[in-house]
């Protein structure tokens, strides 16, 4: 991996909660390639989602470096972090709530550009807002509309057209498409990597909808309970699971084909508590094939070529 | 893996066209037509919706205007003070339309005359706590933890001593006049709009529009008033016009205890608590300004609900 | 002739005929249900698929006449229950009926339940209001209830809030049926679930009903949940059944364009690389639905005969499809058949 545009080491963010450190993010570390994307897995209350705000900074960490361009960004001052946003950005979730409801499409998508004093004449901002539009598929005539006013999918280009707007080299996607029916997802999803295409961006795609990451990432990155238990290149992680719990992750999405049925792993119960788990393997309890040696903290090892797992009982099972 | 073929890259970009619109540059005469749904022209032509708030609106014009003519039609010393005991406590008759009060002076010249005493106290009282008391509610409420803590434990304290003598507190420490009553009532109001805009402001703290100005580079000043305020109006605009009704009740009571408008002004509150101790007898002495002071509360009503109706871009059709 | 014979032998629990729900706002007519028919066979599973705003929701209320009237407005030629008209009936007799003979899982578990009950209390609450039960006895039926769910008995005296998303879907399921209904409406059962929680309560539905032949309704716009747990598929659009069928019909032997655009718009798990075909354009504005066919503005095959009023096309005895395309000589779409 030559051209590494961000790495992260050691990633660790604890909240203090009223029963102890919720251990939300716990030690993780990965690498992202130029123009790659790579696809966070995992289920609610796992840490994705802390994990790309942390990246960010939206949320500052306890522990680890955020390497971003050769800076770490951890320790940038206010006003040097405000200056690197410009090159990371996030889209976000909900394209309902990620939007004022009293700004116009245009006062949303110029914001950035105003605020980073990118632009000075108002008439120079309106042209690249409208610019931008168009790069994202709205039609201009939306250039004053408000988003109550628009459908899932057409607010959720204007939060596109919103992160564009600073060109950045590096976008945070947090579950772009959950919120949206799926052929307005399919649009969303086609826009996101033509824009990638064109403007060489770098994805962190996060998402609970295993059909989709596939469909998105380069490399995929499986987190349970704050901590990474597998990663591997897209194709490899659907072709040869090894971690119990991405087995048992994959055989539970429906397949709308018929005649598809295949062994369905059923693990038992649900996500453990994050709130100062014991230092065994954060999947022992909900394990089919826990044994006295998975009381150990288990590391994430490289079993092939870019291939990691987390789990002592590979090659066993 | 993701340079994707020229071929396939073309095909995305026609769906994404198809989707919207034709991917191209628009001139600024294009976008001319789409500009500018002006900010105070959307409000106005919201508002007039309302036939309610349009009354409340002609009635506070009608009252404002009275007090003004007021001013220069009657003459202070021998229309409103002077005492003609001859007169005194005549029922309303065709010369005397409200009737005499105890002194013999007539009580319709003194109610419009007093109307700008009461206009006034209920306007700049209101507008001296909602600036103050927003500002620190936005503080507490966008930044939370400490000064949150601080300012609202302030703010109970403050709530914690009945407003009138409070207000009896200040008017004793600042001396009596028409100036300190407005800043004493103003500053009496100010942990209620404190309470009220960091209660407004909690839910849209956390809304993810807010993150994504973070992420946009917008400072904190900016966010606060050009996202939390505006998003957190509605219970504040409530709080203003019942903050008038209060202001104007307010300065009645101080007035009523000889700490008011010197006494032989015809504030409304004086003349109503003047008029008290003949209410079995004389009940049309505190009938009209009560009137006076419940029109002038209701108009205020009117036109808040109106407002806040008109300032949702919700309702916006 | 012989398709009257085969009429006869149906055994229908539920059949609606041209069931219209519209809701008169002060934004103009929303027209949320047109003109459905829909049979049920007694012991069957049908998925009603579609996207937001289809009027997927919609049609469940009104089958159990719980559209909120005003602004809702019901009408329908025939809605018989088991034979018995539901239309007809009165407030009395509806309650009867609702958690008895037909009840509803909603979406979301978290708001479902009510917080200051013990879930005990709630499924055994259906129970003897239902039938002719002691409190007691009813309670001792709400524990095995819960562990017909999955969930251990001596859990039945706790509150909702002490347990998790997944074990509050099944205590809602518990409680939907607990009268051992003959119809289950499921209204996005999962929706609100992880992956592996989802995969739990669709195997739980999927035993509950063998067990005990209940008919089931699952609304959903996941085609990879109707694939596991149904025998009939129907698809709305804009408040009608565009194209309805067993499993294989739709999914191998697809008819409609808007089916067509669903299946294309799914990433294939199985082919990474393949292109996504988003539907282009949006669903259509239920205040005012374009003439003819609602799907027609964002269809590729749209020709001029598509703004007559549609009428059903049968394909087979179980198939059929509102498109009149079909009449076209040779039309087909391009999905192939499998």
């Amino acid at each position: 991996m030559a051209d590494t545009i961000l790495e992260v080491k050691n990633l660790t963010k604890y909240f203090k909660t009223k029963h102890g450190m919720l251990h939300a993010v716990d030690g993780i570390n990965f690498k992202l390639a130029r123009g790659k994307t790579l696809g966070l897995v995992g289920e609610s209350g796992c840490g994705k989602s802390t994990t790309g705000r942390t990246i960010l900074r939206l949320i500052e960490p306890t522990a680890g470096e955020i390497i971003f361009e050769g800076k770490d960004i951890n320790k940038l001052s206010r006003s040097e972090l405000r200056h690197a946003r410009k090159d990371m950005q996030l889209i976000f979730q909900d394209p309902y709530s990620s939007l004022d409801p009293r700004k116009t499409v245009s006062q949303i998508i110029s914001e950035p550009i105003i605020a980073n004093k990118i632009l000075k004449t108002s008439a120079d901002i309106d042209a690249r807002v409208a610019e931008l539009m168009s790069t994202v598929g709205l039609a201009a005539r939306l250039f004053n509309a408000y988003p109550h006013e628009l459908d899932g999918g057409r607010r959720q280009r204007i939060g596109i057209a919103r992160a564009l707007a600073m060109e950045p080299k590096f976008i945070v996607c947090d579950e772009p498409v959950s919120a949206l029916d799926v052929s307005i997802q399919a649009q969303i999803l086609n826009l996101l990597k033509e824009l990638q295409a064109e403007f060489n961006l770098s994805y962190i795609f996060i998402t609970h909808d295993l059909s989709v990451v596939n469909h998105f990432s380069d490399e995929i990155a499986v987190m349970y309970l704050g901590k990474i238990v597998e990663k591997a290149p897209a194709e490899q992680l659907f072709d040869n699971p090894l971690h119990p719990y991405t087995k048992a992750l994959l055989s539970a999405i429906p397949i709308p084909e018929l005649g598809a049925k295949k062994e369905r792993i059923l693990i038992q119960g649900e996500i453990t508590s994050p709130i100062n788990p014991p230092d065994e393997c954060r999947f022992y309890k909900r394990c089919n094939y826990a044994c006295d040696r998975c009381k150990a903290l288990p590391e994430l090892k490289e079993i092939a070529p870019d291939h990691f797992v987390a789990c002592h009982l590979v090659g066993e099972i | 893996m993701l340079l994707l073929t020229r071929a396939s890259k073309r095909a995305i970009r026609s769906e994404v066209n198809a989707v919207e619109t034709v991917k191209r540059k628009f001139t600024a005469a294009e976008l001319q037509q789409y500009k500018k749904r002006s900010m105070f022209g959307e409000v106005w032509r919201n508002y007039k919706k309302s036939p309610s708030a349009m009354i409340g609106l002609v009635v506070l014009v009608i009252i404002i205007v009275v007090a003004i003519v007021a001013q220069f039609i009657y003459d202070y010393d021998t229309d409103i003070v002077q005492q003609n005991i001859k007169e005194r406590f005549q029922t309303p008759s065709a010369e005397h339309p409200f009737g005499t009060d105890q002194y013999g002076r007539d009580v319709l010249t003194r109610v419009l005359y007093g109307a700008k005493y009461s206009l006034a106290v209920g306007i700049v009282s209101v507008a001296i706590s909602c600036v103050l008391g927003s500002s620190l509610g936005l503080i507490a409420g966008y930044y939370g933890g400490f000064t949150e803590n601080l300012i609202l434990r302030v703010c109970e304290v403050f709530a914690g001593i009945p407003s009138v003598l409070l207000g009896i507190a200040i008017m004793s420490a600042f001396g009596q006049s028409i100036v300190v009553l407005m800043f004493a009532i103003g500053l009496v109001y100010v942990p209620m709009f404190a309470r009220t805009a960091r209660a407004a402001v909690l839910p849209v703290r956390d809304q993810e529009y807010i993150e994504a100005a973070r992420v946009s580079g917008v400072g904190d000043l900016k966010i606060i008033f050009g996202h939390v305020l505006p998003n957190a109006m509605s219970p504040i605009i409530v709080q203003v016009t019942m903050g008038v009704a209060n202001g104007i009740l307010t300065a009645s009571s101080l007035s009523f205890l000889g700490l008011g408008v010197p006494v032989p002004a015809p504030e409304w509150g004086a003349m109503l608590s003047g008029g008290r101790e003949f209410i079995r007898d004389y009940g049309y002495l505190t009938l009209f300004p009560g009137l006076a002071i419940m029109i002038t509360v209701l108009v205020f009503n009117l036109m808040g609900d109106g407002l806040r109706d008109a300032l949702d871009p919700k309702l916006k059709q | 002739m012989s398709e009257k014979a085969i009429e006869k032998q149906k055994d229908l629990i539920l059949d609606v005929k041209n069931l219209n729900v519209r809701f008169e706002t002060d934004d103009g007519i929303v027209r949320a249900v047109n003109g459905l028919d829909l049979e049920i066979e007694r012991g069957h599973a049908i998925g009603l698929v579609g996207e937001t705003g289809a009027g997927k929701t919609t049609t469940a209320l009104a089958l159990l006449r719980l559209v909120p009237d005003p602004p809702g407005v019901v009408e329908c030629e025939k809605l018989e229950l088991d034979g018995r008209d539901v239309l007809g009936m009165g407030i009395k007799e509806l309650e009867k009926v609702r958690g008895k003979d037909i009840s509803m899982i909603f979406q979301d578990p978290m708001t479902a339940l009510n917080p200051v009950f013990t879930v005990g209390d709630q499924i055994a609450e259906s129970i003897f209001l239902h039938e002719d039960v002691s409190y007691v006895e009813a309670q001792k039926r709400a524990v095995a209830m819960l562990e017909l769910v999955g969930i251990p008995g001596e859990r039945a005296g706790e509150y909702p809030h002490q347990f998790s998303g997944g074990m509050k879907q099944r205590v809602v399921i518990a409680i939907a049926l607990a009268c051992h209904p003959q119809l289950l409406i499921a209204d996005e059962p999962t929706t609100a679930l992880d992956v592996t929680i989802q995969a739990q309560v669709l195997d739980l539905m999927k035993n509950l009903r063998q067990q005990y032949q209940t008919s089931l309704i699952m609304i959903t716009h996941d085609l990879g949940i109707v694939a596991e747990i149904c025998d009939e598929v129907a698809v709305m659009y804009a408040g009608n059944i565009v194209e309805k069928g067993t499993l294989e019909d739709v999914f191998n032997r697809t008819k409609h364009p808007y089916t067509e655009g669903l299946f294309n718009s799914l990433p294939n798990i199985r082919d990474r690389k393949a292109m996504l075909t988003p539907i282009k354009g949006l669903m259509p504005d239920p205040t005012s639905l374009p003439e003819g066919c609602p799907f027609s503005p964002r269809c590729p095959y749209a020709g001029e005969d598509c703004t007559a009023p549609q009428v059903v096309r049968n394909i087979s005895a179980t198939h059929f499809v509102r498109c009149c395309a079909y009449d076209r000589p040779g039309f087909h779409i391009e999905r192939k058949e499998r």
